[in-house]
């Protein structure tokens, strides 16, 4: 420490030689124009006036002073530590989540490959138990409902977001527009509809969660492909509906630019529908005894 | 000289024993080293100043540590915790800035 060259910066504080530091009140002010803790110079300040300290205390305080450091290195070292320490557990946390939802994504993908082949065997079965008018009867109700394959000519309507759809609300593609496209569709004479290759049945919501689409259960992302199996002036009668106009107009609007497009397409194919889960209809309960039962019934019950 | 010794030592002392910081107080470390930086900061520009003080320092550091400290345990408690820690990194950097800035005229003189 140099006791000779003790300089008192400039301090806006006021300090009465009295030694009576005045606060002043603006205490913002003063953390801003001088940070130094008004300590250092009063102690100067008393030094100067009372001359140096006998060296045993001078020489105990620069103890203090050593082990406050030592101190500040510890807290310094550990700190540092403790988030080398934290950051791998981050990381892993991470790298297991996206594990387990790639794990999932493959287990749902088999699971519907399983349902789609025991459908098919399922239907295989049942027409055999059928005769050909019944058969010709449920295939036509089945693909009318979403629960058979189809394949067709007919229209794809893609609609997708706008660029600037990150910040302006407006220019993002919600659930609503396509609810009313595939309403329009519908109107237009469609017979079948899948969006994104998810297949729509009379009872499909066409839902938001969060801020994702959701058509059933399944979530599906921009650009947003609606195909529609239908007769061969759907596209002219859909391209005249107050909707597609609409889409229109928002797709040549400057702020907002949507996507949309309407192409005639041939042989489109479209999935069938997820199974959904039956509400209304169900199991017949078995007769009261002595009745007897048709064969036919599905759980074979009765007999 | 001594004091940027024993910081090393300090520093090497850490590394070296590792202590495992209770789950309680791991919280407050990062206020503590941001209100020891301050403290360091003072103490190197009172230094540069002509105007260091030990006793001065000690106290300094042991203060901002545990006013620190306490304004984050109280913001825990009373749920506004983030916030009052920001207070005090926001105050305390402040201060830091303004020293640093004062050593940096004093060494470079500008």
């Amino acid at each position: 420490m140099s006791d000779g060259r003790d300089r008192e910066p400039e301090r806006p504080v006021s300090t009465p030689p009295s030694g009576q530091r005045v606060w002043q009140t603006d205490m913002l002010t003063d953390l801003f124009q001088d940070p130094l803790d008004g300590g250092y110079t009063d102690a100067a300040r008393a030094r100067r006036e009372r001359g140096p300290l006998p060296s045993a205390t001078r020489w105990t305080r620069r103890g203090f002073t050593v082990v406050v450091c030592a101190v500040i290195g510890v807290l310094l070292a550990v700190a540092y530590l403790q988030v080398i320490a934290r950051a791998p557990a981050r990381a892993t946390t991470r790298t297991e989540l996206i594990k387990d939802i790639n794990r999932r994504t493959a287990d749902t993908d088999k699971l519907d490959q399983q349902a789609e082949t025991l459908q098919d065997e399922v239907n295989g079965l049942r027409e055999q138990a059928l005769d050909d008018t019944a058969i010709g009867r449920l295939r036509e109700l089945e693909a009318a409902t979403g629960l058979r394959k189809v394949s067709g000519d007919g229209v794809v309507v893609t609609l997708a977001d706008g660029p600037n759809a990150a910040t302006e609300r407006l220019a993002r593609i919600l659930d609503l527009d396509l609810q009313l496209v595939t309403n329009a569709l519908w109107a237009s004479g469609a017979e079948a509809i899948s969006v994104n290759g998810r297949r729509l049945t009379s009872v499909t919501p066409i839902r938001t969660a969060g801020s994702a689409i959701l058509i059933g259960n399944a979530h599906i992302i921009g650009p947003y492909q609606v195909a529609a199996i239908g007769p061969s002036d759907m596209a002219d009668r859909f391209n005249d509906t107050g909707t597609a106009d609409t889409y229109r107009k928002l797709r040549d609007d400057k702020n907002l630019e949507l996507g949309f497009d309407v192409d005639e397409k041939n042989d489109l194919e479209l999935p069938a529908a997820v199974m959904p889960r039956l509400q209304f209809a169900h199991v017949p309960q078995p007769s009261p005894a002595g009745t007897p039962t048709p064969s036919t019934s599905p759980s074979g019950g009765g007999k | 000289m001594i004091a940027v010794l024993a910081l090393i030592a300090g520093v090497v002392l850490g590394v070296v024993l590792n202590p495992t910081v209770p789950d309680a107080l791991q919280p407050y470390l990062p206020i503590a080293v941001v209100a020891a930086l301050d403290a360091v900061f003072g103490g190197v520009r009172a230094k540069l100043d002509g105007i260091f003080d030990d006793k001065q320092f000690v106290i300094s550091f042991i203060s901002n540590v545990l006013v620190a400290g306490f304004i984050v345990y109280l913001g825990d408690k009373l749920g506004v915790g983030v916030q009052l820690s920001t207070g005090v990194v926001v105050v305390l950097g402040v201060r830091i800035f303004g020293n640093v800035a004062a050593i940096r005229r004093r060494l470079f003189k500008a």
